[in-house]
């Protein structure tokens, strides 16, 4: 038993390159600029510019940076329940860990179900060969993550080599020979906050999942020094395509054309863009770029997904058996096979009430993020911090509270049938607690497996004790 | 604090969450007596399976979890979060801005009944003894960096 937890909980570490880290961040962020074309047709073409540029400063810089000083801190298997646990306490982990199971459960089955529209619009095949499709991607990545994270990072590299390739080809094209004006006009609808309403939620959207890769601390070689690293290179990497591609798309669109610009068929999306520009190879191009940045984007988040129902179930806050891990593999294998049936469960229906979930359970588990990171730095301030946000912490404070805001607003923006499915999400939040709480009990905070320092900080003085158990 | 005292917080807001919802559907009643009746399946479904009746129904329910609450917290705040959130599904999709002001109504139940739960939840840690002491495992890895 000690020898399985000092093991780091059956959990192996890979030692993933910066490079390959760098990009897991770009999948879980971005996965090319596909969806952004809803935004331009929303809140105008220079506004969504605009948007490109300033947002990230508000909503996800906040969040990567945040990310960043807690991962290195807390560098810790499940992340950010993690994090949450040991700045407010095993009751609001466990609704922080909840919470974001629950929305990535059925948002990255969303991810399969779009791959499926783009092929199926291409092709046209019958619902039994599309769910016989689905099913086998939702299959191949699960076993993929099931082996491991090495494994796991090379098939992301690769699919995005196969998203980015189009949309560099696509962008060069778009800007030399669109004739679209992108910066005009500013605004989409008569007002500003018109503009703003539903291009703001989606942008939102865009530029979320920073935290996401945290999760994976448990298995990765130095996370407190890779991932705060990727995290910084990735920030700018992400704005940087977010902005050009999206510029592009709206100069190949056509003069005035930007109106006409969704996602979904009919309207100018990125595959129409790109047949403009690039004519037909190019626009079968970006329709494969879009079929695998879904795919992408869902083998990141099928990865990430699963591992705080993995760490709450080692906290005995979870059953059991989602504690498991594979003893030659070292991965969190019941885990991650049970979020993939219920996947292939989900693509299969009509998920939309269920997706409705999504928006509001993400903001609350951010909320919570931010808030730790505040009471983490007057609580501990001489905890190791590897990676710190250089601020002091009353100006990290006013920083956070932007994203927090801006989080609060995204809840009422998304329509009512999303502000309904949230509230009964957050419900389920303290009767899941109830429940698993009286059925596992729990651990005690010194004795949670994986944890790297205790509570306090105290990391010599706990090593020391540790050391003289095991001799 | 004590789990006592939790679970007294939680019994309190558990019963006013019932109370609000019960409040809300009286009002609601005393305005509009056919507020939000439903049409399913081409059948008036009368006042009973109304926006009043969900409220007022879910309200006793919510009330009598509340009360329940006193002296069984969890049970207590779990039946009165899942009757919120019963109330709750009852006005989804629905696809008319008739419903919409019974979300309004919903609110302060709403709030009420997380408020329990959360109470509730405290309570149970205050009171449940988790694994860690005497012979439970109690050794932590202390080598993040290092290769398993």
């Amino acid at each position: 038993m000690t020898t399985e937890l000092l093991n780091n909980q059956g959990l192996k570490r890979v030692r993933m390159r910066l490079m390959t880290a760098v990009i897991v961040v770009f999948t879980l962020t971005c996965s090319g600029s596909f969806g952004m074309e809803d935004v331009v047709s929303e809140s105008g073409p220079g506004f969504t510019l605009l948007m490109i540029l300033i947002l990230p400063f508000l909503w996800s810089v906040p969040m990567a940076f945040v990310a960043s000083e807690l991962g290195s801190t807390i560098p810790e298997a499940g992340g950010l329940y993690r994090w949450i646990r040991r700045g407010l306490g095993e009751y609001w982990s466990f609704q922080g860990g909840w919470w974001w199971t629950l929305s990535l459960y059925v948002d990255s089955a969303v991810y399969v179900a779009l791959a499926l529209d783009y092929l199926q619009n291409q092709y046209e095949f019958d619902g039994t060969t599309r769910a016989l499709i689905g099913i086998g991607i939702v299959a191949l990545f699960t076993f993929i993550n099931m082996r491991g994270l090495d494994l796991t990072g090379w098939s992301l590299t690769l699919i995005q080599i196969g998203v980015m390739v189009p949309f560099v080809i696509f962008t060069i094209l778009g800007i030399t020979r669109g004739e679209g004006d992108p910066f005009s006009p500013v605004l989409a609808g008569d007002s500003f906050i018109t503009s703003l309403n539903l291009g703001l939620a989606i942008m939102m959207w865009m530029y979320s999942g920073w935290e996401s890769m945290s999760t994976l601390s448990g298995e990765i070689e130095n996370p407190q020094r890779i991932i705060p690293r990727a995290l910084m290179i990735g920030t700018p990497l992400v704005i940087a395509t977010y902005f050009f591609t999206t510029l592009a798309g709206i100069m190949a669109a056509g003069d005035g054309q930007w109106e006409n610009m969704w996602t979904g068929g009919g309207g100018v999306d990125f595959v129409e863009a790109a047949k403009i520009v690039g004519g037909s190879t190019l626009g079968y191009l970006m329709l494969m770029a879009a079929i695998l940045s879904n795919v992408g984007l869902y083998a990141g988040y099928l990865a990430t997904g699963a591992r705080p129902a993995f760490q709450m179930s080692r906290d005995r806050l979870f059953p059991r058996f989602y504690g498991k891990t594979h003893k030659s593999w070292g991965t969190p294998w019941v885990a991650i096979l049970i979020m993939g049936l219920v996947n292939a469960i989900l693509i299969n229906f009509n998920f939309d009430a269920l997706i409705t979930i999504d928006v509001f359970l993400l903001m609350f588990a951010y909320i919570l993020i931010f808030v730790t990171v505040i009471v983490l730095r007057r609580r501990e301030p001489n905890a190791p911090r590897p990676f710190r946000v250089p601020l002091p912490t009353w100006a990290l404070a006013l920083w956070v509270l932007v994203p927090i805001a801006i989080a609060v607003t995204a809840l009422f923006i998304n329509g009512t049938d999303w502000l309904i499915g949230g509230l009964v999400g957050i419900l389920t939040g303290p009767v899941a607690y109830l429940i698993f709480k009286s059925l596992y009990k729990g651990t005690k905070d010194e004795a949670l497996e994986g944890a790297t320092i205790t509570p306090t900080g105290d990391l010599t003085e706990f090593g020391a004790k540790v050391e003289g158990a095991q001799a | 604090m004590k789990a006592s005292t939790f679970g007294l917080y939680a019994a309190a807001c558990g019963a006013l969450a019932g109370l609000a919802a019960i409040g809300g559907g009286l009002y609601a009643h005393s305005v509009q007596p056919q507020f939000g009746t439903p049409g399913f399946f081409g059948l008036d479904w009368g006042v009973a399976f109304s926006g009043v009746g969900m409220l007022t129904g879910m309200g006793v329910i919510m009330v009598v979890g509340g009360l329940l609450a006193f002296k069984w917290p969890s049970l207590g705040a779990s039946i009165v979060c899942v009757a919120a959130m019963v109330g709750l599904v009852y006005t989804f999709d629905r696809g008319d801005g008739a419903w919409v002001p019974l979300l309004y109504y919903w609110a302060a139940p709403w709030l009420l009944a997380w408020l329990s739960g959360i109470f509730a939840g405290y309570a149970l840690h205050a009171r449940v003894e988790p694994y860690g002491n005497g012979g439970s495992p109690a050794v932590r890895n202390t080598t993040a960096g290092d290769t398993a």
